[in-house]
Order: C-alpha cells, then sequence, then structure tokens
C-alpha cells in the first residue's frame, strides 16, 4: 500500500489510535498537576501540586499509600512462601493429581473477584480480619498467587537438570546446591513473580473495597473515596502514584518480552 | 525433568508426600482465604432471608423477575456490543503492527496500557475525559463541531465506549499472537499466485486467524463480562452484574441475595474461560 | 527475432548502508532454465524477490517479454513461485490449493477441474486431491507446490531452493521431476540454491552471486571448467587449492616456488590452482614427470567406494588425494608422491573482492 491516500488514511488512523488511548491518561495528569481547568479550558491555566499537599494534610495520602505498600509487600512475601515450594513441587515432582492442582490453583482467576469477596468480606466481619494488612493481604495473595505459581513453574521447568546434576556431582549439599546453583539460575523467574505480586496486590479494588477499614486504606480504595466525594482532583492525584508502578513495570516488559506472548490479565480489576 | 525415585513403590510414595508437602501451604492458603469463602457464598445464596432450612428463592427471585433479567440483558448486551467493537478495532490494529516501522514499539506500549494499569485509574481518566464538561466536548465546542455538550459517561453507548477502550487489548494480544503464527511465505504465496492483498486478506489469512478471532472475542467478552470498576464509576443509573451484587451487599445489605447473583455471575464466567481454553486447544490441534 | 522472456537491467537494492544487490544485468530467453548460485547472504533471494516483486529494487528494471514490469505490483506479474517452505493453504485441500490461481483468475469451475487434474497428473499426485497439505510427506508437499506454481502457465517460474527443506534422498528424485517437468513444458524457469550439484545439473545457464553481485554467467561447463576466480572453484567443491605465482605463463608454487605444468594460464601474478581430489593421484616410487609432490600421509578414510587421503607437503601445504577400493593403501606417515594431472590443474584469479 504504497499510494498517497492509503498512507494518508493510515496515518490518520495511526493518529486516532494514539490519541483514542493515551487521552484519558493524559486527562490524569491534566487533572493532577492542573488548576483552574477542568470544565473550562483546553490546557490547565496554572500548574500546580496543591491536590496532592492538600491530600497529604486532609485524607493522610502519605499513610495511604504506605499502607498500599506495605500491604502489597506483605502479599508478596506470602505469596512467593507459599507459591515457591508448591511449584517447585509441580514443575519438577510426579504428583498423580498434577492437572487438579493447577486447576485448583488457577480457578480463582476463573472467576470473578466480587464473586468470592463477597464470601472474603463476610469471615473475615466474623473474625475480626477486617481493617488489618495481615488480613487484606491474605486475600490478595488468593490474587497474586495463581500468576506467582505460573511463573514459577515455567522457571523451574526450565532449568537444566544437568546444571544441577552437575553441582551435585561438584560437591553440593542439596541445600547449598538450592543456593548456590537453583536460586541464581531461578532469579529472573522469581523476580517475575514477585512484581506480579505487588502489582496485583498494589493495584486491586474490588477485593478490598470490600475489607478493607478507616486504617488500612489503599490508593485504589481512596480514589474511589474522593470521587465519591467530588473530589475530582484529588482523585486524580491519588491516581497518578497509582500509576507508577504499572507503567514502570509495562515499561521493563516491553524491554524485555514481545507483547503477542503476552496473554491473561496482569492488573487488579 | 523430574527428580529420579529411588526404587520401586516405597520411594514412589516418599516422592509423592515430598511433593504434596511442598504444596501444602499454598493450598491451605487457598483452601482458607478462597474455596472456604466460595462455600461460604454458595451456602449464603441458598439461605431463606429469614428462618432455617435452604431454598432457591433468592436465584428464582433474580433469574424470574424482570429487574434480575434485566440486569443480565444490560450485562450481555454491554459485553456483546463492546466484544464486537473490539474486534473491529483488534484486527486492522494487529495488521498494522505486523511489519517494523518507526514507533511500532511505542503502538506496541499503549495497546498494553489500558490491561496493564488499574482498571479504576483507566476508568476514572475516560469519566474525565468524556464528560459533559470534559475535555473531549470542551474541543469539540470550542471548534463549533458541536452545538451543544455530548452525553457520554454515564450513559449506554458511553459505557460501551468505555469497555472498548478498557478491554480491547485482551483480543487485541490473542489475534496479534495469531497472526504472527500465520507462514510470511502464504501471503507471498498468494500474491505471486495473483491474488490483490485483499483477496488474500480474505481467502488466506481470515480463514488461518478464525480460531484466534474466536478466542479474542471470547476473552474480550470475559472481561468485559466482569467488568466492576467501569461501570461502578461511570455508569450512573446502569448497573450491570458486578455492580449489581456490591449494591445488594453493602448498600441494601441483602448478602445471601447478592451471593446468589454472585453464584450465576461465577457459572457464566467460569463457562466463559472453559469455553477460551476448548478453543485454545482446537488452536493447538489444527 | 523474439523477445526475451525477462531481462534485468542495473538492479540495485539496498538494506540501509549495506548494498545487498548491486548493478545486477541478467537476459534471460525463453524456454531457459538459470540458476542462481551463491553462498547464503550473496542475494540470490533478494533478487528472485525482485523478480515477483515482493521486494522493491532501489534502481534498475525488471523488463518481461518487453514490457517494463518493475512499478506493477506483484500480484499482477503472472510469474510462479515454488517456495523453500512448500507455502501451501493449510486450510485448503490439494485440489484447492492447486485451483487458487484459477479461481483468483475467474476460470470456471469446470475448466478448473480440468487444468487441476492435469497438473496433479504432471506432477504424479493424481489420487490426493483431497487430501490437505498436514496429512502430505515434504516431497508431495513439494510437488503440489510445484503443481500450484504452473497450473495457470505463469511467464516466468521461479524456485526458491526448493529441495532444501526435504531429505536428501528425495532430494534426487524431486530434481530430476523438475528438470522433467520444467522442460516437458517448456517453461523459463529462474532456480535459487547455494548446492552446485542442483545448478550444475539442471541449468542451461548458471549466474554465480556473491556480495549481491554476479560474479560469472555461463553453461555449467564454462562455469565448471573455468571459474573466474578462485571463490567460485572453492564454491564449486575443488578439495585442492595451491597459491601459486605465475610468471611467463608458468606456474609455481608459491610456498617453495616448485613448477606445475597445466593448461595454458592466461594471468600473470599471484594466483591459485585447483584441483579435484579425484584428479590426484599417488605414486610410491619416484618417477619421473611434472606435478610430482613429496607429501606425508596424514590421515586415510574409507569412504565406501574409495579412500581419501589427507597428504601434508613440506611446506605445510594440504592435499586431498581419492584411492579406488583395490589400490595399495598407504598408512599414515607413509611418505609419498601426489601426482597431480596436468590436464585437470587450473589456475585462476585470486578473489579480490571483500570476503564473504
Amino acid at each position: 500500500m504504497r499510494t498517497l491516500p492509503a498512507t494518508l488514511l493510515r496515518a490518520f488512523l495511526v493518529v486516532g489510535f494514539v490519541l483514542f488511548i493515551s487521552l484519558p491518561l493524559v486527562m490524569i495528569l491534566l487533572d493532577a498537576f492542573g488548576a483552574d481547568w477542568f470544565g473550562m479550558r483546553m490546557l490547565p491555566a496554572q500548574w500546580t501540586l496543591r491536590w496532592f499537599v492538600w491530600a497529604a494534610q486532609t485524607i493522610d495520602l502519605g499513610a495511604v499509600a504506605l499502607n498500599t505498600v506495605e500491604i502489597a509487600l506483605m502479599t508478596t512475601v506470602l505469596t512467593l512462601a507459599a507459591a515457591l515450594p508448591a511449584a517447585w513441587a509441580i514443575a519438577r515432582y510426579r504428583l498423580p493429581f498434577k492437572a487438579i492442582l493447577i486447576g485448583a490453583i488457577l480457578f480463582p482467576r476463573m472467576i470473578p473477584e466480587i464473586t468470592f469477596a463477597l464470601g472474603v468480606a463476610r469471615i473475615f466481619y466474623a473474625i475480626h480480619l477486617t481493617n488489618t494488612a495481615i488480613g487484606i493481604a491474605l486475600a490478595h495473595v488468593m490474587l497474586a498467587a495463581p500468576f506467582a505459581v505460573l511463573v514459577l513453574v515455567s522457571t523451574f521447568e526450565g532449568l537444566d537438570s544437568r546444571l544441577l546434576e552437575a553441582g551435585t556431582v561438584m560437591g553440593c549439599s542439596p541445600l547449598r546446591l538450592f543456593w548456590r546453583v537453583t536460586l541464581p539460575l531461578a532469579l529472573p523467574g522469581i523476580v517475575a513473580a514477585a512484581l506480579f505480586s505487588f502489582l496485583a496486590s498494589y493495584n486491586d479494588f474490588v477485593l478490598t473495597l470490600m475489607v478493607y477499614g478507616a486504617d488500612t486504606v489503599t490508593l485504589p480504595v481512596q480514589t474511589y473515596l474522593s470521587l465519591g466525594n467530588g473530589y475530582l482532583s484529588v482523585a486524580g492525584a491519588i491516581s497518578t502514584i497509582l500509576l507508577v508502578p504499572s507503567m514502570l513495570f509495562l515499561l521493563a516488559m516491553m524491554r524485555m518480552v514481545n507483547p503477542e506472548n503476552l496473554l491473561g490479565g496482569l492488573k487488579g480489576a | 525433568m523430574t527428580v529420579a525415585t529411588r526404587g520401586m513403590p516405597a520411594g514412589h510414595a516418599r516422592h509423592v508426600l515430598a511433593g504434596s508437602l511442598l504444596v501444602c501451604p499454598l493450598m491451605l492458603f487457598l483452601a482458607a482465604a478462597f474455596y472456604y469463602p466460595l462455600v461460604y457464598t454458595v451456602a449464603e445464596s441458598v439461605t431463606p432471608t429469614a428462618g432455617p432450612g435452604l431454598t432457591l428463592a433468592h436465584y428464582t427471585e433474580f433469574l424470574g423477575s424482570r429487574a434480575g433479567l434485566g440486569v443480565l440483558a444490560l450485562t450481555l448486551g454491554l459485553s456483546l456490543a463492546a466484544t464486537l467493537l473490539s474486534v473491529l478495532l483488534s484486527l486492522p490494529l494487529a495488521l498494522l503492527l505486523r511489519r517494523k516501522f518507526l514507533g511500532r514499539r511505542a503502538l506496541q506500549f499503549l495497546m498494553m496500557l489500558p490491561i496493564t494499569i488499574p482498571a479504576l485509574v483507566g476508568a476514572l481518566g475516560l469519566l474525565i475525559l468524556y464528560d459533559r464538561t470534559g475535555w473531549i466536548n470542551v474541543v469539540l465546542l470550542k471548534w463549533h463541531v458541536l452545538s451543544e455538550p455530548l452525553a457520554i459517561d454515564y450513559t449506554i453507548p458511553g459505557l460501551i465506549l468505555f469497555y472498548v477502550w478498557m478491554f480491547f487489548p485482551y483480543g487485541g494480544l490473542v489475534i496479534m499472537s495469531g497472526l504472527g503464527a500465520i507462514d510470511p511465505a502464504l501471503e507471498e504465496a498468494g500474491l505471486v499466485m495473483g491474488a490483490s492483498p485483499m483477496v488474500v486478506f480474505r481467502r488466506v489469512m481470515l480463514p488461518l486467524l478464525r480460531s484466534s478471532l474466536w478466542a479474542g472475542a471470547v476473552m474480550i467478552f470475559l472481561q468485559c463480562f466482569g467488568a466492576f470498576s467501569v461501570p461502578l464509576i461511570a455508569g450512573g443509573n446502569y448497573q450491570p452484574i458486578g455492580v449489581k451484587i456490591y449494591t445488594i451487599a453493602n448498600v441494601f445489605l441483602d448478602w445471601p441475595q447478592a451471593s446468589a447473583m454472585a453464584v450465576v455471575m461465577g457459572i457464566i464466567q467460569g463457562g466463559l474461560v472453559f469455553l477460551y481454553q476448548s478453543i485454545g486447544q482446537r488452536r493447538r490441534v489444527a | 527475432m523474439t523477445e526475451p522472456r525477462l531481462v534485468l537491467e542495473h538492479i540495485a537494492k539496498n538494506w540501509g548502508r549495506l548494498a545487498a544487490l548491486s548493478d545486477i544485468n541478467l537476459t534471460v530467453p525463453r524456454g531457459m532454465f538459470l540458476s542462481l548460485l551463491g553462498p547464503s547472504g550473496c542475494g540470490k533471494t533478494t533478487l528472485l524477490r525482485v523478480i515477483t516483486g515482493s521486494a522493491t529494487a532501489d534502481g534498475g528494471r525488471v523488463v518481461v517479454d518487453g514490457l517494463d514490469v518493475t512499478g506493477l505490483p506483484t500480484y499482477r506479474r503472472n510469474m510462479g513461485m515454488v517456495f523453500q517452505s512448500f507455502a501451501l493453504f493449510p486450510h485448503l485441500s490439494v485440489a484447492d490449493n492447486i485451483a487458487f490461481p484459477l479461481t483468483v483468475r475467474g476460470v470456471s469451475r469446470a475448466e478448473q477441474q480440468r487444468r487441476v487434474a492435469e497438473a496433479l497428473r504432471i506432477v504424479h499426485l493424481d489420487a490426493l486431491a483431497e487430501r490437505f497439505p498436514r496429512e502430505l510427506s515434504g516431497g508431495q508437499q513439494q510437488r503440489v507446490g510445484l503443481a500450484r506454481a504452473i497450473v495457470y502457465q505463469p511467464t516466468i517460474l521461479l524456485l526458491d531452493e526448493p529441495l532444501s527443506n526435504l531429505d536428501a534422498s528425495l532430494r534426487e528424485e524431486m530434481r530430476l521431476e523438475i528438470s522433467q517437468i520444467t522442460r516437458q513444458l517448456d517453461i523459463t524457469a529462474v532456480y535459487v540454491t547455494h548446492d552446485q550439484h542442483e545448478a550444475l545439473a539442471l541449468s542451461d545457464a548458471i549466474a554465480v552471486m556473491k556480495l549481491g553481485r554476479v560474479v560469472q554467467f555461463g553453461t555449467p561447463e564454462e562455469i565448471y571448467g573455468a571459474p573466474v576466480n578462485d571463490f567460485i572453484a572453492r564454491f564449486l567443491g575443488y578439495a585442492n587449492e595451491l597459491p601459486v605465482v605465475v610468471t611467463d605463463g608458468r606456474a609455481r608454487i608459491e610456498a617453495d616456488n616448485t613448477g606445475l605444468e597445466t593448461g595454458p594460464i592466461g594471468l600473470t601474478g599471484p594466483a591459485t590452482a585447483f584441483i579435484h581430489a579425484s584428479a590426484v593421484v599417488l605414486e610410491a616410487s619416484a618417477s619421473d614427470g611434472p606435478n610430482r609432490i613429496a607429501c606425508t600421509v596424514a590421515d586415510l578414510a574409507f569412504m565406501g567406494d574409495h579412500v581419501e587421503y589427507v597428504l601434508r607437503h613440506k611446506a605445510g601445504l594440504q592435499l586431498k588425494a581419492q584411492a579406488p577400493i583395490g589400490a595399495p593403501v598407504y598408512p599414515r606417515g607413509t611418505e609419498i608422491r601426489a601426482v597431480l594431472a596436468a590436464d585437470k590443474l587450473i589456475v585462476v584469479p585470486r578473489d579480490t573482492t571483500d570476503p564473504a
């Protein structure tokens, strides 16, 4: 298609697409950093950080951010603690019930979050686990674990047995082997699983919405609350902080992986 | 690639035991924090609002009432419309992104954006952009394309548009991978044999893309069906099933009713996942 | 006088700063079977794709039957192509694959069936019309590819290393079929390969390519008997090469100044002498005569129908010789004389272009 009208059409479509995708996000930025803008003009009259300051002072944005990170870190640790041995077993042991096992692990991602969020909320309420960071983290593990297990199983399956065998032949005890050979080889996969877990927890909305409390407001929840109260710009400001890990993650992934090979959701609902 | 077992039955049993122990922590987590709540929800869905025993009243209430069916119709209708538009968007996009050109990486990055960022943020951005006093309307009014602002937020067409923005990359990725699997020599062969690019697309590529298109469509539909943040924020009075469940649980505190709806939603969505995977199986065999 | 089927004038193509093709000029008369022969990266496949239009030349013209087709898109050039990877449409049966170009041209159903049956007959696949490509062997798939490429009587048939994806045993068989069919149908063909045996066996003419240029053009006999430089000789499989210096029509081995007797030499200065292993004979006793080189047997291997010797010359040169079964066998370390048949010893200039 080298004709001029075809090329123009293509260019037009590309520009249209770029605008279509990026404008909503640009709006977030304008909303967060602009004043005297919404509803009035194309670009803000002033650029300001006042919404962040306001949020920090009035709704304690710092604490909210801290909560989110804290919970996400807990989720990551818990997920890895459970997923590492499980993935190792799945990848390298001959278990008769493997297919069922994998199905059971991936199932949380196959049904809507709200469906089991209801049950989680009720149970947490009954055992007073709502409004605790550890409670929320536990719930998030369910969302993070399927991904973590998938990535880790693939990593562990990809470990060259011959390298491990060589290590043993050269005199490594099982513990030493794990520490000096297995771990370094599996590190990229483990890092990926950790990042997935962190992101799944950091971004999560539905589940958190059902089990949060005054002390455990996370960034997604706060965004929703601020929006509900009519503070559009504050919601925008909080969103920019919410965006950071996802964007970094995407940039990192783009550098390493071909988008065609990525399937399945990466974010929290 | 498995750890070798030493000797016969005894060694094998120990092997399985060791493996099972490794899997235990995760399975305990799952049982406690996922399967138990799920069972609880199912149990709650058959609990009468008052009194003991079991009942299917909540289900009949949901599936038998106008309101209930209306919710399903809304959800399915939105999902269907958004899926159709998304596929129509993904296909030319996937074709465009096939060959290397300046900015291809950037376009791929953009395409991944809606599914990588939290849905809530995307929904907020869409809300702001398409508001009656939002940027789009401001610009269109300024340039005299419109004389009155366009209502997009909180409308059905608007919601469909938002769904497309949020979920089309799921299909796009599937279709792109399907396109990549087609041998480029096939296209070349078609052209050399005298078929114009349009004919090659219609008679060579589309047939080979069929299962990718279906898989992509199912994937998009799945996501639309389960949408929560977008309709919550930008749906206005329209409440598809996810939001409806939340409202009934948290606002009306009718947990049994919400649970019944959640179970129905879960079954439908689970069925769609199953459908997606069986299409995937067929792709690999063909 | 009829127009040549295909003329390439000053074809050039660049990948960025790299010249994939530089100033290619070729004339292909009707009915000729031309091979483009060369190592990977020499541009032969690129040239093929310039002919079909799948690749655009940055300079030059492609002329078919007197008409400039350079600007014509691929699907209007009415050429046929056989692919290395077969490129059969997996979703169509064999018959539908072959009928595809006919349907595109609006040929009637009845006529389609007739022509498809005819094409299947030519490639000996009559019984497989309703099968699908995935059910066929490699050789069968390639035959379908061939049938599909000729069923609409293209002006030129292009073949891109069609035998490379076949087992060695099949290759010979398919090569013969291609030869027979193209001759039978009087097709003008351009054949791309890196295998000199294929090129020599199939072609009326060969264009040897290196780094985007045609370095020699001629009949198989001309190319084989008189390669224009050492790169081509090496590529054609001359096992022995000796750096020599030519003065006054006589060649001397560069390493130790031994004189060599050869056919007439038309050049002076540094050059390379080539001879096949089969033209080097081993002689135990010292006899007089030209081209006798004292060597030691470094290695020998039983090759089934002959014994292959690796000989080391005192100046460090290596020679390969072949001896028939039944001749005396000389173990490693034997001092021996290698006799180079004077009429089989060719002297060619050294290739001065950049190394491939």
